[in-house]
């Protein structure tokens, strides 16, 4: 290992006083000076903020990577929009992992000068590099050592510390654009949501909707600009997530007010259905051309197409409809309502939000065992989804309220729920994939190239769904086993514990 | 991790500036390399400016490879580290006399260097002697430098005596020629002889070049400092006929 250390100088004075003395003890060589304007990309969702690393493009070709205080350059790409688009295979697959696929916003800017020196002994052999990174917010001085020349690395750091240097725990570029006022906005895709044990349920119930709402208003603009195929994702779960919170928690907010919400958020979100199956459909064309055979590849890019052009459209009307005043009115009654909740909560929800939220989560707990019973190899794939469904309650309900209980507990029950959930949103996506390819054999008059593409596909995906339905046994088996049922059981408050004969967890 | 080494009985027909443009373009091309000056004259350590330690180390090289990696020191260039020469390993053959085992001794040196380096280059002295028989059983392949003379063809023909005589596998020896001045007829008619009856001598040849020798004043391997002359573009294409070879090793 190299050493290697970073300082901070405030004010450029210094900065020159530091050169001066190393010109003193050392011939210093410049190696790169250069000034850059730099624009910094991150998502929506500001990923790679949270994760402390830094993307930015001098829109010349130059794109910088901050990545735990190391920067890298790398040439020859473009400003980025979507990670797939870098041309560096590593820095792509890291961003599209970071990023999770969005789309990138330039988000600040920054003049930069960075210079480069080699610092050289007598003998004019290097025997360390001395970067100088100017930002306008601060200076970063940067040392690193060469094997072989500690004592020399020794005497480098000695003239920086003379200097009285502050230290610098991140990249200057990260202090920069804090002290330039850039901070993440508060969205998150899972909002954090503070809730006190003792709190009625019917308000807990009103601040979780609330939270979710503005996830749901959020993601509108993406949507209408059509920026990334995430903000519609995003806004189909918020509202999936709204009504399942309300039908759920009825009990805390009263029947007809649960009924209401239900209604109006199932048809906000009816109109979104199709265009996010054909988003699904789209994201998956280099996985389903990798399980056919390449004869039958041309047909299935015809496909494609298709789709694509579907999508275009489908994309159109749905921004459309967004910014109609039909819709703009239905959202304001939704908000109005939301502000207004809860209207007139019944007795239940005067108690507090720790009691009923166990006893729920419990509740569907039991749902699923007794749904999983009757699940065998043969059962049809109807009795399948419905256990999906129940899971999905069962995962919100715990998202929602996972603050009020023990992160010990609340974290492995879902880690466990969250694998059984995976497998069976696998075995759902290559159901609803299947129904959808064979609906469009149906209704499209297909070339018979595509006809022989989906047939093909088709029967490659009904290979796959039956691997998936093989696990679902062993899945549902793991979830139910004694050690999650008795995790599930500690969530409910001690004075409210007591088991029926059955066994089944009270609710 | 593969080893060469640049080796020849004869002095003055390059093996210093083969191994320090060799290892520069190793570098440039992605290897993690090592160039080991074994020299205790110190040429190769000279042309990356690197002074060699105090210490006299020398009788230490055998040891172990830990004492190896406290002697490396980093180049001005990237993936490129060098062990200077130290004028205590002129003592090597007397060294090697002593110990038993001796021509595997550098072999199980270099074995603990492999997670650090891909490439480990040998800048050998020139002499036939216990600290080349340990050369040759740790290296993957001999470059031998060749002037293209009477003299250099003799002494190339006695490392083949050499190593029949010794049962050394002769497929690793990979003669080019080196200094090669075109006009001179001794060395024309000396190539078009050898290049139809010598085995494994690669195409590429190093030209006699006034460049090369300014490796000295530049104090930086050729490929460096002047690499479209003519001796820059010799020693990039003996480099990827090495590269070639190496991978298939």
């Amino acid at each position: 290992m190299t050493a290697h250390s970073r300082w901070l100088i405030k004010d450029s004075d210094s900065t020159e006083r530091l050169l001066d003395k190393y010109r003193q003890k050392f011939t210093l060589e410049p190696m790169q000076i250069r000034h850059e304007t730099l624009s910094f990309y991150d998502d929506f969702e500001w990923h790679l903020w949270h994760r402390k690393q830094l993307l930015a493009s001098n829109n010349k070709g130059l794109i910088l990577r901050v990545d735990d205080s190391e920067l890298t350059f790398f040439d020859g790409e473009n400003p980025p929009v979507f990670a797939k688009n870098l041309i560096n295979p590593t820095l792509k697959q890291s961003i599209q992992k970071l990023t999770k696929g969005r789309r990138l916003f330039p988000m600040a800017e920054l003049e930069v000068e960075f210079c480069h020196y080699a610092v050289r002994n007598k003998d004019l052999k290097k025997v360390c590099d001395l970067s100088v990174t100017l930002t306008g917010y601060g200076t970063m001085v940067e040392l690193k050592g060469l094997r072989g020349y500690d004592k020399e690395y020794r005497r480098c750091l000695n003239i920086v510390l003379h200097s009285k240097p502050d230290e610098l725990e991140h990249h200057i570029f990260l202090n920069s654009l804090r002290l330039l006022g850039i901070k993440p906005s508060s969205y998150s895709a899972r909002p954090h949501i503070a809730l006190t044990p003792e709190l009625d349920s019917c308000d807990a119930v009103a601040i979780i909707a609330s939270t979710l709402w503005k996830n749901v208003r959020c993601n509108e603009e993406g949507i209408i600009r059509d920026w990334d195929t995430g903000f519609l994702h995003q806004y189909r779960v918020a509202l999936r997530r709204l009504r399942a919170l309300f039908t759920q928690m009825k009990q805390s907010i009263g029947r007809d007010e649960s009924q209401w919400f239900k209604r109006q958020l199932s048809q906000v979100a009816q109109a979104t259905g199709r265009l996010r199956d054909l988003d699904v459909c789209l994201a998956s064309e280099d996985y389903y051309l990798s399980l056919i055979p390449a004869r039958f590849h041309n047909g299935l890019e015809k496909l494609f197409r298709d789709i694509a052009c579907e999508r275009q459209k489908e994309q159109k009307n749905l921004a459309q409809r967004l910014n109609s005043p039909e819709y703009l009115s239905q959202i304001g009654l939704i908000e109005s309502h939301i502000s207004l909740c809860p209207q007139s909560p019944p007795r239940k929800g005067h108690k507090a939000i720790l009691k009923q939220a166990s006893r729920q989560i419990v509740s569907r707990y039991n749902a699923i065992s007794m749904d999983a019973i009757d699940i065998t190899g043969h059962s049809p794939d109807e009795q399948v989804h419905d256990v999906r469904l129940a899971c999905k309650k069962l995962r919100y309900l715990l998202e929602f309220f996972a603050d009020l209980f023990p992160k010990q507990e609340i974290r492995p029950l879902l880690k466990a729920l969250k694998q059984l959930q995976n497998n069976l949103g696998r075995f759902n996506d290559l159901c609803v994939q299947r129904e959808n390819l064979e609906i469009y054999l149906k209704d499209r008059n297909a070339s018979a190239e595509t006809e022989a593409a989906i047939h093909a596909l088709n029967s490659a995906l009904y290979s796959k769904q039956r691997q998936e339905r093989a696990h679902i046994g062993l899945q549902l088996e793991a979830f139910l086993d004694d050690d999650i049922r008795r995790r599930v059981e500690s969530l409910i408050p001690a004075a409210v514990q007591r088991k029926s004969k059955t066994g089944r967890l009270s609710e | 991790m593969k080893t060469l080494a640049c080796y020849s009985i004869k002095g003055g027909v390059g093996k210093t500036a083969s191994s320090v443009n060799l290892a520069y373009l190793a570098a440039q091309a992605g290897y993690r390399t090592l160039l080991i000056d074994l020299d205790s004259q110190g040429a190769s350590s000279f042309y990356f400016r690197v002074r060699p330690s105090k210490k006299n180390w020398g009788k230490r090289f055998f040891k172990t490879y830990e004492q190896l990696l406290k002697q490396i020191k980093a180049s001005d260039f990237d993936r490129l580290d060098i062990i200077p020469a130290h004028e205590s390993f002129r003592h090597f053959d007397a060294m090697l006399s002593d110990q038993g085992k001796r021509e595997q001794r550098l072999k199980r040196v270099l074995k603990g260097l492999k997670k650090e380096y891909d490439l480990i280059i040998l800048d050998c002295p020139p002499t036939l002697s216990y600290l080349s028989e340990a050369v040759f059983h740790a290296v993957n392949m001999i470059l031998v430098p060749v002037i293209p003379t009477t003299l250099s063809e003799r002494t190339f023909e006695q490392l083949q005596d050499f190593f029949h005589r010794n049962d050394l596998p002769d497929r690793m020896v990979y003669p080019f020629f080196s200094m090669v001045q075109r006009q001179k007829h001794l060395h024309k008619s000396t190539i078009e002889r050898l290049q139809d009856t010598t085995p494994r001598l690669l195409e590429a040849q190093i030209p006699f070049s006034t460049d090369i020798e300014k490796m000295g004043e530049h104090r930086s391997p050729i490929s460096c400092f002047a690499p479209r002359s003519p001796g820059g573009q010799a020693y990039e294409a003996l480099w990827q006929e090495i590269a070639r070879k190496l991978e298939k090793l």
